[in-house]
């Protein structure tokens, strides 16, 4: 049962949730079509399996049916945020209308943040100001979810450490760290690709799975194994 | 460890950090090529 001030969905997530797959324009216009759907929920590139990057012209697309479907825009930039100042929000221009964003954020104390739109602090506001009585029964703004010690981590990693210039500088040798694997996986040949987002390098598998009967995967040549990036 | 690098095995992610040095740089890339003589030859 749910119980005043609780902040968990008042329905199954399964029912009032729809998935569609990164980087599908199509998709995203089906999902959105019936006008019953919001806010959208992504990080700007998916960072779980490598780095998934959209397809050209994807988030102009997305935000054309945004607009259009008047739907809200939330994204997530804790691992995303390796692209530099202003995370991948920034590089792929886009306008969210909140965000969230954790980890690197306090070195290594935990912490986390999100932030609104002047335009959605509003509504939110509003909305607090007008049904919000009864203290939140989560403990979402009590002490458990921060901490002073975490607000210091977070101000020193912002301030002194996680700088325009620190990025640049970690951005050059991440290159040059990808540069080196991606030199030793085509003297090795092996099937293993090496992807660079900012201050971060992946390197995966070129094939999903080995090849029956023993044989070795085909043997990359230097090109289709070096390292692929998109402006570190 | 062995080689005197440490690298957690999530995500194959390697994340650079602020305080690492271009003279650190070259180390991991010498004893990554080494590691990979190892198993494939």
């Amino acid at each position: 049962m749910r119980r005043p001030g609780h902040f968990v969905p008042e329905a199954d997530s399964t029912t009032t949730t729809r998935v569609v797959e990164f980087t599908d324009l199509e998709g995203l216009e089906r999902g959105l079509r019936h006008g019953e759907v919001t806010p959208v929920v992504t990080e700007p590139a998916l960072s779980d399996i490598g780095i998934v990057l959209h397809e050209p012209g994807f988030f102009d697309g997305a935000r054309r049916l945004w607009g259009q479907t008047a739907t809200l825009l939330k994204v997530d930039e804790t691992h995303p945020f390796s692209a530099g100042p202003g995370g991948a929000t920034r590089r792929f221009e886009l306008r969210p209308d909140a965000l969230t964003i954790g980890e690197s954020l306090g070195g290594d104390v935990p912490s986390g943040a999100y932030g609104l739109s002047q335009e959605m602090a509003d509504r939110s506001g509003a909305h607090l100001s007008h049904g919000s009585d009864t203290p939140d029964a989560d403990g979402v703004d009590e002490t458990f979810a921060g901490s002073a010690t975490s607000l210091a981590a977070t101000r020193a990693v912002l301030g002194q450490v996680l700088t325009d210039r620190d990025f640049a500088k970690m951005k050059i040798l991440c290159t040059q760290i990808a540069q080196g694997v991606s030199d030793a996986i085509a003297s090795h040949a092996l099937a293993r690709s090496v992807s660079q987002f900012g201050t971060r390098i992946n390197t995966v598998s070129r094939h999903s799975h080995h090849v029956p009967g023993g044989n070795r995967p085909p043997v990359p040549t230097p090109h289709s194994s070096s390292t692929r990036t998109s402006a570190p | 460890m062995n080689r005197d690098i440490l690298m957690t095995l999530f995500h194959n992610m390697d994340l650079m950090c602020p305080a690492t040095t271009s003279g650190r740089v070259a180390q991991p890339r010498g004893i990554f090529d080494e590691a990979l003589d190892e198993p494939v030859d």
